[in-house]
């Protein structure tokens, strides 16, 4: 037998008498603490989840300019529902001048953001509408 | 020796079943679908996963484990693999920022659960990542060049399958330089671990060769070098790498981070 390994345990099976080393001690007291950190938090989360779809709140804010003297807008899309949504495509307008915006994946609880940009010159009242957007 | 001395977990052990996690563990987490699925799976679909993935690992615990020669204690190593998966899973994913405080508490345990997955089957198969009596690669046949050589080999094998995805570019693109500076330490300091702590085997001929790049240092930094030509090289391959500049810089240090693993395992392998 190579001399690290080890004959098998004179108690086996009896897990909780079993004489340890304080760093088995340590190793299985961080670990279960980490399991039961993980299945209770998803247990909660199970039992405050809103379920349902996906409940997207849309919104932008002017967000400067581009070299040419564009205007630009952030447009931030937050997913409040019960899951994801996918392929989320938003419009905005700044007079005769429009821009789609296709955001790939929002999860749920979470927002997606990006920047648009007109052209220089663009004016008028800055509109966005939430176009369509897939539920996974 | 005292009974909870003998046949107990040693903290090499721990580091081979660690290792075996991250080489496995690894490849999905630089996976988006897993991100994305991670946070919009119902709850209790995750904990059905991960209550078959904890059968498996005890399963595995009984056949292989992560303690060399030591099957008896299945239940108890399966809870230690699976535990550490998920300090594992949170360390990697808050290290790669897909998982922060700004996110919500539910999205954010279920990636580390699901990205755990993986891991802990890694940390169950540990101990039969690389053969316990060491590489067989001879002097004649190579010496220390043949390690580094087997190194940019395991760093292929591992990341082939990643470079030409997006990961590595999304990545890159949202880690800061503090972060990728903590990817480039934390890859020199587990391909450190892999080789020289964990007594996967051959680490007594390597300490005791005379070959310059068998000392410790010099052939963790060559063999994290090799790797992040190897990245380089594979992202340029896939067109990834348009011009030379700062991101070609955190694209490569991204994807050196599974290649450095590879490398480790290659290392281990000869």
């Amino acid at each position: 037998m190579n001399p690290t390994d080890e004959a098998p345990s004179k108690t086996r099976g009896n897990l909780f008498s079993r004489e340890r080393t304080a760093f088995e001690w340590a190793l299985l007291l961080v670990s279960a603490g980490a399991i039961g950190t993980i299945v209770i938090g998803l247990l909660i989360y199970a039992g405050n989840q809103a379920g349902g779809e996906a409940k997207l709140v849309a919104g932008f804010a002017r967000a400067g300019t581009d070299r040419n003297g564009g205007p630009q807008f952030e447009v931030t899309v937050r997913n409040t529902g019960g899951s994801g949504a996918e392929q989320v495509v938003t419009e905005v307008s700044l007079g005769q001048d429009t821009r789609l915006v296709t955001m790939l994946r929002i999860p749920k609880d979470d927002e997606a953001s990006a920047i648009v940009t007109f052209p220089a010159g663009s004016s008028g009242d800055p509109e966005l509408q939430l176009l369509s957007y897939n539920q996974p | 020796m005292s009974a909870a001395a003998a046949g107990a977990t040693t903290p090499e052990d721990t580091m081979r079943g660690i290792a075996g996690g991250f080489v496995l563990g690894v490849p999905l987490v630089y996976t988006q679908e897993v991100w994305f699925h991670g946070g919009n799976l119902s709850p209790f679909d995750i904990l059905g996963l991960l209550a078959a993935s904890f059968l498996l690992n005890l399963a595995l615990s009984t056949v292989v484990g992560f303690h060399a020669g030591r099957t008896k204690r299945p239940f108890e190593d399966a809870v230690v693999g699976f535990g550490l998966s998920f300090l594992i899973s949170a360390f990697l994913l808050v290290l790669l920022r897909r998982v922060d405080l700004e996110m919500a508490f539910g999205p954010r345990l279920g990636i580390i659960a699901l990205s755990a997955v993986p891991i802990s089957l890694g940390f169950a198969l540990g101990n039969s990542l690389a053969p316990r009596e060491g590489g067989k690669l001879e002097e004649g046949s190579g010496g220390g060049f043949g390690d580094l050589l087997a190194a940019a080999g395991g760093a292929v094998v591992l990341v082939l399958n990643i470079a030409p995805t997006e990961e590595p570019l999304l990545l890159a693109a949202e880690l800061g330089s503090i972060r990728l500076i903590g990817l480039v330490a934390v890859s020199l300091a587990l391909s450190y671990v892999m080789v020289f702590f964990a007594e996967f085997g051959g680490k007594g001929g390597r300490i005791n060769s005379n070959h310059p790049i068998h000392t410790p240092l010099v052939e963790t930094v060559l063999a994290y070098l090799v790797a992040l030509v190897v990245s380089a090289g594979l992202l340029r391959a896939f067109g990834e790498l348009p011009a030379i500049d700062g991101s070609t810089l955190a694209r490569s240090v991204v994807l050196a981070f599974p290649a450095s693993l590879g490398a480790a395992l290659g290392r281990l392998l000869v």
